[in-house]
Order: C-alpha cells, then structure tokens, then sequence
C-alpha cells in the first residue's frame, strides 16, 4: 500500500509526523508531492492542499528538509513527485544529488511525457534515482510499452480523470505493461477500502491519493485517523493478495 | 535562405531551439498526437484550406484592410504608420482567423464540441461564435476576476449558445482558465476539441496557431506591396501568448530588413511586481505544456500578473517569440498600463478608431518610434481587436462613472 502526502499542507512539522505515522501503520512507501502553484494533473482536493502548502510557505528546499528530518525516524521508501518546472528551476543535478543523499528512491513528474524525460532521466539515473512513470487506462498497448521500456522504479496506472480506476478500466493496460516488464504497477486509487482491495488483485501495489491528502485536510485528530486507515487498508490488501 | 532540415522544423519537432516541446500529462498525449497528425494532414489538404478560405473571406471578413493613418503619420512627423485593421473581423479581434481554422479541424477529426480558455472574452466570444457556425456545443473557462471584469463578453458568449465556467481556482484569471480547460480535455478528448487561444502551449498548439494567424502577415505584405511598392521598415505586434504577434511577422522573418517588434504589457512598470512583461522579466521554465520564458519566483511557482489588459496578462509567451529574441530577429518592449491608455485615447482621437487594449500597447510603442524614423520608412501595425469590450474600464481608470443602470 502507497500514499500520497502534500508537502506542507498543513505545515512542515505535522507533514514530518503524518508520514511517519503512515509508516508505523504499515504503509509501504510515500509519495511525497512538492505543492505547486499551478498542479493541472491533480484533481481539486490536491490542489486545495498543494494552495494551502503554499501558503504555508513550502519550498522545495523544504521539502527535502522534510525528508532529512522523517529519515531520522523511518526508512520507509519516499518517492518525490514534482512538477517539471520545479525540478528544472532547483537543476536536474542538484536535485537528483539532494534525493540520492536522502535516500528518495525515485520521482514522479506528472508533466514530463516519454517524449520528455530525455532532459532529466538520464541525470537522476546517474545518482540511481528511477524516474517512475504514468499511464493512462486509455494509453495504447503500444504507447504503454514503450513508456514500460523506459521505466525505471515503478509505474503508474491513471484513470481518466472524474472515473473511478476498475479491474475492468485498468486491465488491458496492465496487461500490456506485464507483457513486457518486470517492474511493479501500481494504480491510483481516489476511493474505498473495497475499490483498493478489488484493485489490488490486479496490480503490485495501490496508491490512496487524494482520499488520504483529503483526510489530512480535515485536520481533526489526523494521525489517530491515518493509522487506522492504513491499518484497515493494509489489512484489507494483505488479506487479497493471500 | 536555406530551408530548414526536416529535423529542425518546428512544424515537425514541436521545437524553437530549447524551447517549445510537450510538457504534459501522460492522460493528455494521444490526443496531442491525433491533433498534431489531423493538423499536419489538412495541411496538405486542399479541400480543407479551401474551406478554410472561404470562411476567412466570406464569414469573417477578410481580407482586412491596410490603412494608412495619414493624420497620426503627419502628427507623429516620421515614419508613414499603417494599421493592419483585425479589429474589423467577424467578432472583432484576430481571434477568429485561429478559431475557424482550429474548429475546422475539429470538425474534421469528427468532435462534436468545442471547449476554450479566454482572457478579455474575446477568444471565448470567437469559439462561441464557430460553435454556433457549426452547430458544435461549446464550453468556455473564464478566470472569476475576468467574468467580472469582462461580464458583457461572458453574456455575449451565452447569447451564442456557450455555457461560461468561471474558474475560481488559483489567481482567477488566464492562467487558472487554461489549467481548467486542460483538465476539462484531459477528463473529455473523445468527443471534444481544446481549441488554444494563442501561440502557447504544447506541440502541435504553438505552430498551429501560427499557421492559422499567419494570414494576417500574408496579406499584408502582398497588400504593402501594392499599396506602397516595397516591404515595410517594421512590423509592430502587441503580445500576450503572441498569436496576433507571430501572425503578424510570420511572412516577415525570411526579409532581414523588416524590422519585427512586439510589444508586452508592463503593467504598473516592468520594475514593480504588477507586470505582465514576460520577455523582460521572465526566466526559462516548463509550463502549460511548454519550455518558454515565464514569471516565477526562485522556487518556480508561476507568478501572479497583472495588466490593465485582460488578454496581456498571461504569466508565459508563446516559445516562438523567446527564440525570434534569442536570435535577434524580433525585439520586445514593454508598454505601461499609462502608455497604452494614452495611447488608446490618442487613435481615438487622430484617426477615429477606438481599438483594444491589447492593440493600444502596440499603438503606444508607434508613437514612440514613428518620429525616429524618416517620412520614406512605413510601419505597419496589427490592430489586433476593437475596443467596445474596453470602454467601460478605460472611463474607470480616468475616474468617470457611467451610468449603465
Ligand atoms: C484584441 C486582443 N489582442 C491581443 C490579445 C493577446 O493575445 P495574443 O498575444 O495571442 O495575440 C488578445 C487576447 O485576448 C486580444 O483579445
């Protein structure tokens, strides 16, 4: 089981003690989203979290504040994902040099298209960092193969935006990466226990996104109601995979 | 003139030196690619461009007319100034040239609606109005700040059957309506065609645009020839995204001694932060699906701007524009809110046109340059709308109150 975690939202501090709580509740790895002003791939409770962040004053030089200071408490993995102009203003090698020296074992960056990652890939790859992609339901079985045969770290599968991820949506498109990689698929997961376990029979692994940053903004008692979501999740996912 | 190496032309590679590209979400690329194969298909079309002339000739009005402003040439004491009049189109601005043409297309790959991002309302008002033509159904994202400020175009959009979104995410204006619009593509392509208001975004947007717009450059300079006998001395373009601008240079940039210069809103000043001069303030970034100049602060979040222009205040420019400054070929200057109100009042005056914002900005950096130059030189300047959408808020910031009860 993944989650997602807007850097920031709503404070250094609480960012650092959310994603340890995530980890103590068994949460397998951490995808830690540096907010951005302008995040045009994330839906509206995302871009609510990433404004509050901002608001709060979050950087990434902060962010990998953040990371120094959760890396004294967990070695749970943590996955960066940034929007392109982020990484490009802060310098590919700079930032690929401060994720290897934190141990981020990979970045998502949601604008950045197979077409693209020429400019980056390469530079994160020389600091052993994966470069972890998207896909679409709607990718091409070509397309989707193409992009698995750049793929370093994991790859994640996307739902059209407004439509939950199915077992149905999401198969011919897993189906395709399979048939030419090894690397674990994830998929991204808006809703339920029950929708993430039914995709779990399908994938290596489920990402909670913004049901997870959407708890978080409810503010109250959070870490109590973290755990105990990823308690019932993990639970949930271990029981299907068995 | 050497032609460009198939592997150098942006028509193909999407690329202006290091700018340019297709910075976008995976969710968006096989639509891009279908749009950038149907465009580079009906270009060679000629059914297609046949239609497309026809709409241009017999719906919007072209070709427009070269003007010589003889009273503001002799007021100016310089350089003849000549206005390439776009504010005569079909729905009043340059806009539309691109809109028949990107709709056209849409029509071609089979969509059945249009959706569009607009600023002042005048590139919502065009979309508005080919929906219409083509009896498509059409949405349209408009920042909160401009639905207000701009609420005559949001009820003229309505009166031609669009539904208006106004967007209340982020700042509220431009910037925040094309986030919206992506994601209302992202979540809809198979039926719907993104139609980009100006030469921006990702392949194939910015040279489709221009292709589209680059009727305006390619009847001025047949029309300089017959009017004047030569080419003129300069080409003066205001710029937002720059797609009147880049229609306005494009037939241009093979003639070395034409001089192309556009002219972006500095807002209050391009020293102060309430700005929108993004060639001469910004730095390289990755936004809205391209690599171009944008304002940004250190960390690379996208700047608020500000222009008494609606459809100026764009935080980025179009990545054409950032490679025709690297290279020299074009200059940018930048034009105060003061300047360009002057100015709009000024070509009331002289040459009784009432022309847009927008235009006003390009009309301002005439009056500087004309009286530099000899009365053999010419200038041609885009009047790249009109400027009834404007009235209202140029009464405002010279303290009148109207009484529109
Ligand atoms: C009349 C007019 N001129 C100019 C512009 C700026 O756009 P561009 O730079 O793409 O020509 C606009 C945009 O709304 C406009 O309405």
């Amino acid at each position: 089981m993944l989650s997602t975690v807007v850097a920031g939202d709503p404070n250094f501090e609480q960012t650092v003690s959310q994603v340890v709580t995530l980890a103590q509740a068994g949460c397998d790895l951490v995808i830690l989203a540096v907010p951005f002003s302008d995040p045009v791939a994330d839906g509206p409770v995302v871009q609510a979290a990433d404004e509050r962040a901002l608001k709060a004053g979050t950087t990434p030089a902060q962010v990998f504040a953040m990371v120094a200071a959760i890396r004294q408490q967990t070695t749970m993995p943590i996955v960066l994902s940034a929007y392109a102009n982020l990484l490009y203003q802060y310098g590919y090698a700079a930032f690929a040099a401060k994720c290897q020296a934190l141990a981020i074992g990979g970045v998502i960056v949601p604008d950045l298209p197979l077409e693209e990652q020429g400019e980056l890939q390469p530079t994160l790859a020389a600091q052993g960092i994966a470069l972890m992609p998207q896909v679409g339901t709607t990718t091409t079985p070509k397309r989707a193969q193409a992009i698995a045969a750049a793929a370093t770290g994991f790859i994640e599968v996307l739902a059209t935006p407004g439509q939950a991820p199915t077992v149905t949506s999401t198969q011919p498109v897993i189906a395709a990466l399979r048939a030419v990689t090894e690397l674990p698929i994830v998929i991204l997961s808006e809703t339920t226990t029950v929708a993430a376990t039914e995709l779990a029979t399908v994938a290596d692994g489920v990402v909670i996104g913004s049901t997870m940053v959407q708890l978080i903004a409810t503010q109250s008692s959070v870490l109590s109601q973290l755990t105990a979501m990823t308690k019932a999740l993990r639970q949930a996912l271990d029981a299907s995979h068995h | 003139m050497q032609a460009a190496k198939s592997s150098e032309d942006p028509m193909l590679t999407g690329r202006y030196g290091d700018f340019g590209g297709q910075y976008v979400p995976e969710l968006l690329m096989p639509e891009l690619q279908r749009l950038d194969q149907a465009f580079q298909h009906y270009q060679q079309d000629p059914e297609f461009q046949a239609e497309l002339t026809d709409l241009l000739s017999n719906y919007a009005n072209r070709p427009s007319l070269l003007y010589h402003a003889k009273r503001m040439s002799a007021d100016l004491g310089g350089a003849q100034v000549y206005f390439k009049r776009e504010d005569l189109n079909h729905t009043g601005a340059h806009k539309i040239n691109n809109v028949l043409g990107q709709a056209l297309l849409a029509k071609r790959m089979g969509k059945k609606r249009l959706i569009a991002e607009t600023g002042a309302g005048q590139h919502g008002v065009a979309t508005a109005t080919v929906a219409a033509l083509f009896g498509m159904a059409c949405d349209i994202y408009m920042g909160k700040m401009d639905t207000d400020r701009q609420a005559l175009n949001v009820y003229r959009m309505e009166l031609l059957g669009a539904t208006v979104h106004p967007v209340t995410a982020g700042s509220m204006v431009l910037k925040d309506a094309i986030n919206a619009a992506l994601q209302a593509w992202t979540a809809r392509a198979d039926d719907t065609a993104y139609i980009m208001g100006s030469a921006t975004g990702p392949h194939p947007f910015p040279v489709m645009v221009r292709t589209y717009q680059s009727v305006i450059s390619q009847e001025s300079r047949q029309q300089s020839l017959d009017q004047l006998g030569h080419l003129p001395t300069a080409v003066v373009a205001c710029v937002g995204g720059g797609s009147n601008a880049i229609g306005s240079f494009a037939n241009y940039i093979d003639d070395p001694t034409v001089q192309l210069i556009g002219c972006e809103a500095a807002g209050k000043g391009s020293a102060t932060p309430l700005t929108a001069a993004t060639m001469t303030c910004g730095r390289p970034g990755i936004f809205h699906g391209m690599k171009s100049l944008f304002l940004q602060d250190d960390a690379g979040q996208i700047a608020p701007v500000y222009s008494i222009s609606a459809g100026l205040d764009y935080p980025g420019v179009g990545p054409e524009h950032v490679q025709l400054a690297k290279t020299g070929r074009a200059q940018y200057v930048a034009i105060t809110d003061d300047e360009a109100v002057a100015a709009f009042e000024y070509i009331a005056k002289v040459e009784g046109i009432i022309c847009a914002i927008e235009s006003a900005h390009a009309v301002a950096y005439v009056q500087k340059l004309a009286p530099t130059m000899r009365p053999d030189q010419s200038i041609i300047c885009t009047l790249s709308g009109r400027g009834d959408k404007d009235v209202a808020a140029i009464a405002k910031y010279r303290g009148v109150t109207l009484n529109e009860d």
